[in-house]
């Protein structure tokens, strides 16, 4: 108990101020990543003197992110006089918290072992003097056997700061980008479980999240067995923190801002700040899931080590985050935003039926695990096979009315004429 | 698998255990009061939440980790959040105070001194069994899971079916009930 | 009990289950032929049914036991049940429209298919309820019963009350859930086991050690049973009753007023078996008692003070399940028919289930301004416009009074006969006096039918199958009563299984000769 408390301790004070440190690089990141598909340069003055400090030159402007949060910091907090006050305050809060509860379960650095016993320093409160005889723990917030469960369970409270956010603002753009992104995390979460499902069940029925990395490291990578199913995970992710194209919740041509237009300083920042830990959060589940956790391909790295191993694996985990983060700030950049129907559509008549397919064929594969023709590339072929069925019977399957008719300009109250 | 060498346990915080304890049934009371006192739909539903996720905290010291997590799944994320969605896309004014009258108060007030008397009546005269037993302490999470899973699928094959049935029959009733209500407002 | 010998025992469910599927993608058909079907697919699903339980019941050797007591009740009343509702789905105007070539088909909006599926969908809930041999699986039986009501009474009619009291209906309905299920949760604490046989066992291990149950499963099953009082619609969760059945159409209320009554008084009789044998606590029996005493006095005294016939069976039907509490008092019986609670409350259900839809049926038959007739000016003359509707409506007063020669009189003497041996004297006197009160309103109805000016306004709705089904209850109410003595050794034989433990085989006790002597 002992020795895993600690390292616990440990993991999450590392974890969280390296991450909400690199949150503010990240939004600096991404308006790297904007400005590089826009064609633009980018952030790239500002430094560190801040017009204060003797430093000079312009350090490839990575004073912009630390500026964006003292701007932030020092900005008038104002609350609207008719909001309901008390929800109005908790919903920034209620945002971030589930996003980081998240981090408990995922293994950032695989093993650690204490080889020798060792005496807590006496000075220590309720600890001091005690002996911790040489154990093997998990380098995990927390190692309970059920990770991937907890991870959806915390996930399904998502949702809550947004909408507690929109109702509180007592304005209708923010309660109608509350109840959008309530629709919306509904109905990806139904894919997204499905995901995990079949995960689940083609790990050999494993839950715990350091299991899924121990499959992955003794073999292959699941995004190689099952690619569709990783890029239907990859957009449940994506529409889980509301990211574009799957940010209707703050559509600002149609919504002013969504469920945070009447928050100011810290307490929006914190809603933006929810945004971007979910983003790791989201990729930390799909590096667990599909991308081997801290595993490194090709070489065969021991699973118990010292503390340089653990480092070595938190920065490969970290490195897979970063490669998944930057691919979610260049498709938000690419792509344009759905329209709401189309988001719908698209979970409800693409991503869960195929979901579902695939669930079906994985677990009829897993049924005859044991047969002579078992491989799991079978697994791939279901996948490949879905996409293909997809591509064959979709064109086929009933429409549904026309979701918007389109008026001609003459006669109509556009029209310029009349 | 790798298993975690745990021979020593050392207990150091035997006095945190009960103090969690009085915490989460803290939260739990405060909140469910809250659900009772508030005149706000969207604030109740935050007092729910809250009262959910203080149970969901019991799972989990009582280290049924998988029931926590479908308690936290079920209710706080699809219940609860179904119903608030629900009361926001139907309220004409989802802005509205629920306004109880006085007798409203009294009846539910007698009703509920009621249970309380009956249910304290019943748990102090009763002998609870107590210790590891009791809180069962001793199962691992994987296999509890595995155990939910055979016992759903073999003693309580006929239940989870019902149960599947009964959700299809509230699926078809909510969207049948729904259709013929959008058409009558139209026409 | 294995998992085979479960799924055994549903194939009757099973096969209701899959006619309501049937009638589900049926009702989906772009063709009003095909579309009309769905009734007869019900139809024949609950014939098929029927089939099965016969069979199951020659296989065990003839023994009727509680669980096919039940199923072959639903079955038979089922069927009449479903001639009274064949027509609800042409009432509506939607319905009429779309069938008529006026509004164009639209998935969405044809009932019949979806009105018919859950008509199966309760009556296997309750055919579930029989089966039940745990909390977790009676629980769900009883909720599968209640919520396709919920979506009947508010669609089966084109009135703002009938959605009215559909919504009253549910949120009652689902507070009543609730409270159970918190008792179910109870048991479950107290004893740690959601099996009836097993929950018997523990509770006879406290008898052993502490000479009485644990107070903590009294409670839950006290809990219970006040929540599955709204099913039965005892005191206290009476109120809905009144507004409900007049909200909905006819038909609807026909099949409330027996289907989700006969599912809470199995699941009363199962819950009671969790008792050891022998043993009531006796805040258990007050309870009852109480509870039966106030739902019989509080039907009857508010059925006098109503104008609407509709309403009066509602408080008629609430009052009757208040005589038949007085049998759950005396559940623990003796192999005597006279003697035997369950045996009373199974062969009452039956008479009453008769009586009441022969009522409700003659009701449904009859149009008053474009609406079903409903109140007293409605049926008044009745014998001159239609007399043979009339006489069904007299037979069926008589059975619900509880006249001989009409099985409503049998079933009152089984129920009473076994209250007295049980010693609740007094309780018996309650119920007598509750009777004569109810002939007030009951001789009301049949004068009015009889004795009443005809304002000629009253026509008959079109189709054969409503005045047909009361008749066919009418008549069955009376040759039953006449020659009840085999639905009375069945009932017997059926209430010689004490408790919901369904894996108890015991061997049919005496031959009716006692039966015959009793009456």
């Amino acid at each position: 108990m002992l020795p895993q408390f600690i390292v616990s301790v440990i993991t999450i004070l590392v974890v969280i101020h390296v991450i909400l440190l690199s949150c503010s690089y990240l939004i600096f990141l991404e308006r790297k990543v904007a400005a590089w598909t826009q064609d633009r340069i980018g952030p790239n003055r500002t430094n560190f003197s801040f017009g204060l400090l003797p430093f000079k030159g312009k350090h490839f402007g990575l004073g912009q992110a630390l500026a964006d949060g003292i701007k932030l910091f020092f900005k008038e907090d104002y609350t609207p006089p008719q909001v309901d006050r008390v929800l109005f305050i908790l919903a920034p809060i209620i945002v971030v918290i589930p996003a980081l509860l998240s981090w408990a379960v995922i293994p950032w650095g695989g093993y650690y072992l204490f080889d020798q016993a060792f005496t807590v320093p006496a000075w220590l409160p309720l600890l001091g003097g005690v002996v911790v005889s040489p154990t093997i723990v998990n380098v995990t917030a927390a190692p309970i056997n059920i990770g991937v469960v907890y991870i959806l369970a915390i996930g399904s409270t998502a949702v809550y700061g947004v909408v507690v956010g929109g109702y509180a603002s007592n304005n209708k753009y923010s309660f109608l980008g509350g109840l959008r992104a309530t629709a919306q995390m509904l109905s990806y979460e139904i894919p997204m479980a499905l995901c995990v499902l079949v995960v689940i069940l083609t790990s050999h029925g494993a839950l715990g999240a350091d299991q899924f990395v121990h499959q992955q490291a003794n073999g292959v990578w699941n995004i190689f067995y099952q690619p569709l199913l990783a890029i239907i995970f990859f957009a449940c992710v994506l529409a889980e923190c509301n990211r574009a194209p799957f940010d209707l919740a703050e559509a600002e041509q149609e919504l002013v801002g969504g469920y945070h237009t009447e928050y100011s300083s810290m307490k929006w920042a914190l809603f933006f700040l929810g945004e971007y830990i979910h983003m790791i959060t989201g990729a930390g589940f799909f590096t667990l899931l599909f991308l081997g956790g801290w595993d490194l391909p090709i070489i065969q790295e021991p699973l118990i080590g010292g503390l340089g191993l653990v480092l070595l694996k938190f920065i490969v985990f970290a490195s897979k985050i970063l490669v998944l983060l930057f691919v979610m700030m260049w498709i938000r950049w690419t792509l344009p935003r759905f329209r709401f129907d189309q988001l719908m559509r698209l979970a409800w008549r693409a991503l869960i039926p195929l979901a579902l397919l695939i669930l079906l064929a994985s677990g009829f594969l897993v049924f005859k695990q044991h047969a002579k023709w078992f491989s799991p590339w079978l697994y791939t072929a279901v996948n490949i096979g879905a996409i293909v069925l997809a591509a064959v019977i979709g064109p086929f399957l009933p429409q549904g009315p026309p979701m918007n008719r389109k008026v001609g300009l003459a006669g109509s109250r556009f029209s310029p004429v009349v | 698998m790798l298993l975690l060498a745990d021979q020593t346990v050392v207990e150091p915080f035997g006095a945190v255990k009960p103090l969690l304890f009085y915490a989460l049934a803290a939260v739990i009371v405060l909140s469910a009061w809250g659900i009772v006192l508030s005149q706000n739909i969207v604030r109740m539903a935050v007092y729910l939440l809250l009262t959910l996720a203080g149970v969901a905290g019991f799972y989990f010291m009582l280290h049924a980790e998988f029931l926590a997590a479908v308690q936290l799944i079920v209710y706080a994320g699809g219940t609860l959040i179904l119903i608030v969605f629900g009361v926001m896309l139907t309220s004409k004014n989802p802005f509205m105070q629920l306004k109880t009258a006085l007798w409203e108060r009294f009846v539910g007030v007698l009703i509920g001194l009621v249970i309380f008397g009956l249910l304290l009546f019943g748990l102090v005269h009763t002998a609870l069994p107590t210790g590891a037993a009791a809180t069962g302490e001793s199962g691992g999470g994987h296999y509890q899971v595995a155990a939910i899973g055979r016992a759903l699928l073999s003693d309580y094959l006929v239940p989870f079916e019902v149960a599947a049935v009964l959700l299809l029959v509230v699926m078809i009733g909510a969207a049948f009930m729904a259709r013929r209500s959008a058409k009558q407002g139209n026409g | 009990m294995n998992m085979a010998e479960k799924i055994a025992g549903v194939w009757p469910e099973i096969a209701l289950l899959l006619g309501a599927a049937l009638c589900l993608l049926v009702g989906l058909a772009r063709s009003v032929a095909i579309r009309r079907f769905t009734g007869w697919i019900a139809a024949a699903s609950l014939l098929v049914a029927g089939w099965i339980v016969a069979a199951q019941v020659c296989n065990a050797g003839g023994v009727i036991g509680l669980t096919p007591y039940i199923k072959l009740a639903v079955v038979a009343v089922g069927l009449i049940l479903l001639m009274v509702a064949a027509a609800v789905p042409v009432q509506l105007k939607m319905t009429r429209d779309i069938e008529a070539g006026r509004e164009p088909f639209e998935p969405g909006l044809v009932i019949r298919g979806e009105f018919f599926a859950f008509f199966l969908f309760s009556l296997t809930g309750v055919m579930l309820t029989a089966d039940a041999s745990d909390l977790v699986w009676l629980f769900l039986a009883l909720e599968l019963t209640s919520l396709p009501t919920y979506v009947m009474v508010a669609t089966s009619r084109d009135r703002v009350e009938a959605q009215e009291s559909g919504v009253k209906y549910f949120f009652l309905g689902a507070m009543a859930a609730a409270v159970f299920l918190y008792g179910f949760a109870l048991i479950y604490g107290a004893t740690g086991q959601t099996s009836f046989s097993l929950i018997v066992d523990a509770a006879n291990q406290q008898i052993a050690a502490q000479g009485r149950i644990s107070p903590l499963l009294t409670t839950g099953i006290v809990l219970s049973l006040l929540g599955v009082a709204f099913k039965i619609a005892a005191v206290p969760m009476h109120f809905y009753a009144a507004d409900v059945y007049q909200g909905a159409t006819t038909a609807v209320t026909a099949f409330l007023a027996f289907v989700p009554k006969t599912a809470g008084f199995v699941a009363l009789i199962a819950l009671l078996g969790l008792l050891p044998d022998g043993y009531v606590p006796p805040a258990i029996t007050w309870l009852l008692w109480i509870m039966a005493a106030l739902t019989m006095t509080v039907g009857n005294v508010l059925g006098l003070m109503q104008s609407n016939v509709k309403r009066v069976l509602a408080y008629s039907s609430i009052a009757h399940s208040g005589y038949m509490l007085v049998g759950l008092l005396a559940l623990h019986g003796s192999g005597d028919a006279l003697g035997n609670g369950t045996a009373a409350i199974l062969f009452y259900l039956v008479a009453y289930g008769l009586a009441t839809i022969g009522a409700f049926a003659v009701l449904g038959s009859l149009q008053a301004r474009g609406e079903e007739a409903e109140t007293f000016d409605d049926i008044s003359g009745l014998v001159r416009t239609h007399p043979v509707l009339a006489g069904v409506m007299l037979l069926s007063v008589l059975s619900l009074l509880g006249l001989p020669p009409m099985i409503g009189f049998l079933g009152k003497i089984y129920l009473f006969g076994s209250a007295i041996q049980h010693g609740f004297v007094g309780l018996v006197v309650i119920a007598v006096l509750n009777s004569a009160v109810s002939a007030v309103y009951y001789l009301r109805i049949a004068s009015a039918c009889f004795f009443g000016d005809s304002e000629g306004h009253t026509v008959s709705t079109p189709g054969i199958s409503r005045p047909l089904a009361a008749g066919i209850a009418a008549v069955a109410a009376l040759i039953l009563g006449f020659a009840g003595g085999r639905l009375v050794s069945t009932a017997r034989d059926a209430g010689g299984f004490p408790t919901g433990r369904n894996d108890v085989v015991t061997t049919p006790s005496q031959p009716p000769a006692a039966t015959t002597a009793s009456r």
